[in-house]
């Protein structure tokens, strides 16, 4: 499969059909969450999204603006310990303090940005590193009132319970068992999605593109014009704002704030998701947060025998193997695993581009394989392949191991591609009523079409039922 | 203000002065080299330190976490001996990781490179929590450090232990000194760092010279480690704290100057105790507030540092 099975012309319909199925995935993948997740899950999956802003806030500095800043944790701590002191000693809102956190969070930024930017390359790292480090210090000064505020070395709770209010409760999940992390779950998800709104619009903006420039050559863009200090500082102080904004929701989802919590390490696990998930990309910071915690929570459940000695993933394990993972992929995938997603993107299907008039650059016809199309052989073996995996990861489940478990979910999450091999069946049975495929090929490309046909209905139909279930 | 005392607080720094900068001088010389900041250059130490326990105390299968114990000689070193084996063995370390995780990057981008010693962090720290266990671990001393082993100047107690760390310190140096002005390796790592290119192109080998850089900042992390083990205790993120400490000595020192990690470590180490106990609202647990605000001060005026050689940025 060298050759994309799909060619579509950039705003087609059929590109819009496809975007619309991978909207239709991520929204199932979003409503089904908070229904069929234990509560706790929901409270790591609230965590993992709560890390995904704190990433997108180190992105954009470290992967938009190529500034190595590192000391993100402290940003956190500071809209968080806000956030605490706020709700729990002056009875506000939540989200009265949002606008509060973001200000602050900003003119931290300026503060400590206006001086580090001064600085390049591996030192700029050294003075984040340093604000990481003494940050949890800090929060313990017992003049100006601060350890009065956050609490000191015991942390600061906040007593104030985040429920649902009645007009609110038809949202999935929210009524039951696991209501409270469900309802914070989705005000998480709505404060992400407006972050990422947000950030992708002004990352095309013109201040956006100054950003990017700076990175891709500092002198070039200084050159055309860009301010460097103001563009630089202003991008660190957003994304400073938006590392406070990740605090206040880590308050919210908590309630409870500590110094302990925003050490070095939590700066080293935004690193760590901000390399996973990919540098300069905004999906790689959501992928980032996710694999971050949901790693961590999985490597803590290892217990495999060595002879002698248990390994247990319960200990310090589960940072050996995050260090692992962060030198394996520096080494093997320094583009994160949103590059490794495109890369298998890139072989189902190829986007061309527009010309200015609205003409794709290139007519989508040359594309086309003509009567030697292997297309539908392909497309069956996309349409055979994920049910087989499927069954397979179904029978794994029952083994009783970790490991096992998180291969056979992978195995299941296949079937997904179903609707890929009915798309091509289709379109290669459309190129043989034109005359332009051979006739051998009918054959294939119906039972690919049909087996894909299957394999769509089986995912809504599982969606379906989940949903109902569990609703 | 009682000037003993004064007297006694700067006594007690130096020893802790010594150790940052023996640190921030195994930082410089990679920096100097390759360029790149080693952020698991405090781990690797301690993973020495532990392995010169571990000959300290002989065959013990409860240390060494069952399974290997054969393979350590069968009787316990003596202290020195132990130093010289965990020296030797950080040194194979850091060549093992310049040649293994480092080489292979080539010029690969500032991030890479931090992300390669972060990940290099994170799993020597757990794996010897691991191996060891958290728990600390008395370290003896190559110093006597019992009551009365002190000098008396002035009223004030200089303990021959500060004396001994900063004695191996100032002869170490001696010898990098006349290893890099008066050896044909040393040369040779003095052109690499200046320039890699040029010195291949005269006929340097710039890999092996950038293995042997690394092996001898291993070296003094090793030293520092096992020398400061016996004060803060056997632990496997004992570095850590004194790592901060020696970013900020070779820092506040410049980056790319061994002299500036000496002074560095001096500073840093002399106003962790001064400060603290002169100025009224910073308490012991902010010792590392004003080496950090130094560092960040420094980096503000003077960028490259006090004796730092200036970057000039061509387009």
């Amino acid at each position: 499969m060298s050759e994309p099975l799909v060619v579509v012309a950039k705003d087609s319909a059929e590109h819009k059909r496809w975007k619309y199925v991978q909207w239709l995935y991520l929204a199932g993948f979003l409503v089904l969450a908070p229904l069929v997740l234990e509560p706790f899950e929901i409270g790591k999956m609230n965590r993992a999204l709560i890390m995904s802003v704190a990433i997108l806030a180190v992105n954009l500095v470290v992967g938009f603006n190529g500034m190595l800043a590192l000391g993100h944790s402290a940003f956190m701590g500071i809209g968080a310990f806000v956030t605490a002191s706020m709700v729990q000693d002056e009875n506000w809102d939540y989200w009265q303090v949002l606008p509060v956190v973001l200000i602050v969070g900003f003119i931290m930024g300026v503060v400590i940005g206006l001086p580090a930017l001064r600085v390049k390359g591996l030192y700029l790292a050294l003075v984040t590193i340093a604000q990481a480090a003494v940050f949890p210090t800090l929060v313990n000064i017992d003049e100006l009132g601060i350890a009065a505020r956050t609490g000191g070395p015991n942390g600061k709770g906040v007593s104030e319970e985040v429920i649902a209010p009645g007009y609110l409760e038809w949202l999935p999940g929210v009524d039951g068992a696991r209501g409270g992390s469900a309802y914070r779950y989705w005000i998480i998800i709505l404060m992400l999605g407006i972050t990422l709104l947000v950030i992708t619009n002004y990352l095309r903006s013109r201040p956006g593109r100054a950003v990017l420039a700076i990175r891709d050559n500092e002198a070039g863009a200084a050159v055309y014009g860009v301010n460097l200090p103001i563009v630089k500082t202003m991008n660190f102080a957003i994304s400073a704002s938006l590392g406070s904004l990740a605090g206040l929701m880590w308050c919210l989802d908590k309630g409870f704030v500590a110094g302990q919590d925003f050490t070095f390490l939590l700066a080293i696990d935004l690193i760590i998701g901000l390399v996973l998930g990919g540098v300069g990309t905004i999906q790689g910071s959501i992928v980032g947060g996710l694999f971050v915690v949901w790693v961590n929570d999985l490597t803590k459940r290892i217990s495999i025998p060595l002879g002698l000695y248990t390994l247990n993933g319960d200990g310090p394990l589960a940072k050996a193997i995050f260090g692992l993972i962060l030198i394996l992929f520096t080494f093997f995938a320094p583009g994160g695993i949103v590059s490794l997603a495109r890369m298998v993107q890139s072989k189902l299907i190829k986007v061309v581009p527009l010309t200015p008039a609205g003409d794709p650059i290139q007519p989508i016809s040359s594309f086309d394989p003509g009567m030697e199309s292997k297309r539908a052989d392909s497309a069956l073996k996309l349409a055979i392949v994920p049910p087989v995996l499927l069954a397979v990861g179904w029978l794994l489940m029952n083994v009783d191991s970790l490991i096992v478990g998180v291969f056979a979910f992978g195995l299941r999450m296949t079937i997904l591609l179903a609707p890929v091999a009915m798309l091509v069946g289709s379109n290669e049975l459309k190129a043989h009523a034109d005359g332009n495929r051979a006739d051998s090929v009918q054959g294939t490309a119906n039972m690919a079409r049909l087996l894909g046909a299957a394999g769509t209905l089986f995912v809504i139909v599982y969606a379906l039922q989940r949903f109902v279930v569990n609703y | 203000m009682d000037y003993v005392l004064l007297l006694q607080r700067i006594f007690d720094a130096l020893f802790n002065s010594a150790i940052y900068s023996s640190l921030a001088l195994a930082l410089v010389i990679i920096f100097r080299s390759t360029g790149l900041l080693n952020f698991a250059q405090g781990e690797m130490a301690t993973f020495t330190a532990y392995i010169a326990f571990v000959l300290l105390s002989g065959p013990q299968p409860r240390l060494t976490g069952g399974g290997l114990a054969g393979l350590i000689p069968g009787v316990p070193f003596s202290i020195p001996l132990a130093i010289a084996g965990a020296v030797i063995c950080g040194m194979l370390v850091g060549a093992a990781t310049e040649r293994a995780l480092i080489r292979p990057l080539g010029g690969a981008s500032d991030l890479a490179l931090v992300n390669i010693t972060i990940g290099l962090l994170l799993a020597t720290n757990s794996l010897m929590a691991q191996w060891w266990g958290t728990g600390p671990r008395f370290f003896p001393s190559i110093f006597p450090t019992g009551a009365g082993q002190h000098f008396m100047i002035l009223g004030a107690r200089l303990r021959y232990s500060t004396v001994g760390v900063w004695a191996i310190l100032l002869s170490v140096l001696v010898l990098l000194v006349l290893l890099l002005r008066h050896t044909r390796a040393g040369l040779a790592f003095r052109a690499v760092s200046i320039s890699p290119s040029n010195a291949e192109l005269v006929g340097v080998r710039v890999g092996p010279t950038l293995m042997y850089g690394w092996a001898l900042a291993s070296g003094f992390g090793a030293l520092a480690a096992c020398l400061s083990a016996n004060s803060v205790l056997l632990e496997p993120s004992m570095m850590l704290r004194v790592l901060v400490y020696a970013f900020a000595a070779a820092t506040l020192g410049g980056l790319d100057s061994p002299k500036g990690a000496l002074v560095g470590g001096l500073i840093i180490g002399l106003s962790q105790t001064l400060i603290p106990a002169y100025v009224p609202f910073i308490g012991f647990e902010l010792s590392v507030l004003p080496a950090l605000v130094a560092m960040v001060v420094i980096l503000l005026i003077r960028p490259a540092g006090l004796f730092g050689t200036k970057r000039i940025e061509r387009v």
